[in-house]
């Protein structure tokens, strides 16, 4: 018990010692943050009845694995955009969905989420290199839905 | 008559307008005969279809139905390993693992000791306090909507925030 | 022995109790159904949405405060369900308006008069039905908002929450749903009218 505990402890002091590390995209243009968002279908089913909808990229695959139980998840929409210094920036993920990301002075984006026009959920944070933000809930039939934040790995990162 | 009117004396007869619009409408239906016409017609109509809503019952046995339901319950709750919400707390996401929410509390004690104990005399102050808050974030997730509830976590092994929406309508 | 009041099944469910849970089942099981049922219109569709409610409802249980009966806490959690059933399977569509829709007629023409005698069982048996077969008859949308209204005893504000619409939308499709239900239980009578 007391070595997992240690374990665990050293590893997440290990992930803290990430957010001190300079963030390379914002050192390169800290006006301009490149992120990409991702909607994610979890499903129990091997198929996805719509055929549009692709298998997610393994190493998200084994993350959300880790932490969420669906046997399957697959990418609805993935869209790359940029948060400028002022003003927010508009992403829509879905016909009901959509969310607005606007960087803070404080260096943390507020991300609010959207479903069918009503603000669900806001929230503020730092999105470093290599870190992902899942905004997630529960589907019809046992699924969830999960909208995915990351930086765009084209500006670098671990 | 047109189609507003007609629909604000429906207003008027299910008892939706407020009261400066209820007595105009009251006024102009004991001079309109077409608009008292339409009044009494909503009114009986509404009668007709609510007293005499129809009837449905389930056809399958008392323990056919429950069995499914029963099933349900602990499909879900082999997902999830744990009993339901206690009451006031944010309802557990179901399929979340278990396994991973059990070490949450721990580890985020631990671990925030050990982030400080790294890192003699930084200690946090108002503006030297790192925006991002080492694992549990719940106070920066803000929900306008009284029926949806948050939890949120952060799993450094992962590098991943996760918030969880509750009872959200969101597709 | 007096058997348990909803309250008390209901506090020995919050405890995790699954057989009392399994007795609120079977008391309210046909409501649910009921419910269901006059949304989406499928017997077996129903039959799932409303085992689904109660799976839901023994997973929220805990925060089941009383603040209303567990019946109508019940209610809105199958409504609610059935709504995201339509809207997942692109029911929730509105029939284009009839080409009656600006006429000047008035709905007093289209209106039925009250013709139930409820005295005659029979006869309110059948009425019953005439009308559960018209509803059939109605689209998604405004059967929804007619029945949420009717059957349901929720007001325009909440039925323009519980659906997702303005309050004037919720005018209109409920206005348009009782004219479009009168016009076929007119039709049914008109139809069965000896020659």
């Amino acid at each position: 018990m007391t070595t997992r505990l240690f374990a665990l402890a050293l590893l997440t002091g290990l992930g803290f010692q990430s957010l001190f590390q300079p963030t390379p995209a914002c050192a390169a243009d800290p006006a301009k943050l490149p992120l990409q968002a991702q909607l994610i279908w979890g499903t129990d089913s091997s198929k996805p009845s719509d055929k549009t909808l692709k298998p997610i990229p393994p190493d998200l695959d084994k993350r959300l694995r880790r932490v969420f139980k669906w046997q399957n998840y697959f990418e609805v929409t993935q869209t790359n955009f940029v948060v400028g210094p002022t003003q927010p920036t508009h992403v829509d993920m879905s016909r009901e969905c959509r969310i607005e990301v606007a960087q803070q002075p404080s260096g943390e984006v507020e991300i609010q989420l959207f479903g069918k026009g009503r603000l669900v959920v806001k929230k503020r944070q730092r999105i470093l290199p290599g870190e992902i933000v899942v905004i997630a809930g529960d589907d019809k039939d046992y699924n969830a839905w999960f909208v995915v934040l990351t930086q765009q790995k084209s500006r670098g990162g671990p | 008559m047109n189609r507003e009117l007609q629909e604000k004396i429906q207003a008027w007869v299910d008892g939706e307008l407020k009261a400066s619009e209820a007595h105009r409408i009251a006024t102009l239906t004991q001079s309109d005969p077409a608009a008292l016409a339409l009044a009494e017609n909503l009114r009986g109509f509404r009668s007709l279809v609510r007293d005499n809503a129809p009837e449905h019952s389930i056809d399958a046995s008392r323990d056919f139905y429950w069995s499914r339901i029963r099933e349900g319950i602990h499909r879900a709750e082999r997902a999830t390993a744990s009993p339901p919400p206690e009451k006031g707390h944010a309802s557990i996401p179901s399929r979340v693992g278990g396994h991973w929410l059990a070490w949450l509390v721990p580890s985020a004690l631990v671990a925030t000791a050990a982030f400080f104990a790294l890192r003699p005399g930084s200690v946090p102050t108002a503006e030297t306090a790192d925006p991002l808050p080492p694992v549990l974030v719940d106070h920066v997730v803000e929900s306008p909507l009284a029926e949806v509830t948050t939890l949120t976590f952060y799993s450094s092994s992962d590098a991943m925030t996760v918030v969880w929406v509750g009872s959200a309508e969101v597709f | 022995m007096a058997s348990p009041t909803d309250e008390q099944l209901v506090h020995a469910s919050q405890g995790g109790d699954m057989a009392a849970f399994e007795e609120l089942v079977a008391r309210h099981r046909d409501k649910m159904f009921a419910r269901a049922f006059r949304i989406v219109r499928q017997q077996d569709e129903a039959m799932d949405l409303s085992q689904e409610a109660w799976i839901k409802g023994w997973q929220r249980i805990a925060q089941f405060e009383g603040e209303s009966s567990f019946a109508t806490w019940m209610t809105r959690i199958t409504i609610n369900l059935c709504l995201d059933h339509l809207r997942r399977n692109q029911r929730y569509r509105v029939d284009p308006l009839p080409d009656y829709q600006d006429d000047n007629t008035g709905l007093d023409r289209l209106l039925p008069p009250v013709w139930t005698n409820p005295t005659e069982r029979l006869e309110r048996h059948e009425l019953r039905q005439r009308i559960d077969a018209a509803l059939a008859k109605l689209s998604d949308a405004h059967r929804t908002v007619l029945v949420l209204h009717e059957f349901e005893d929720l007001g325009y504000k909440e039925i323009a929450q519980t659906v997702g619409i303005s309050i004037g939308t919720v005018m209109s499709r409920l206005f348009y749903a009782r004219r479009r239900l009168a016009i076929l239980l007119a039709g049914i009578q008109d139809e069965e009218k000896p020659s």
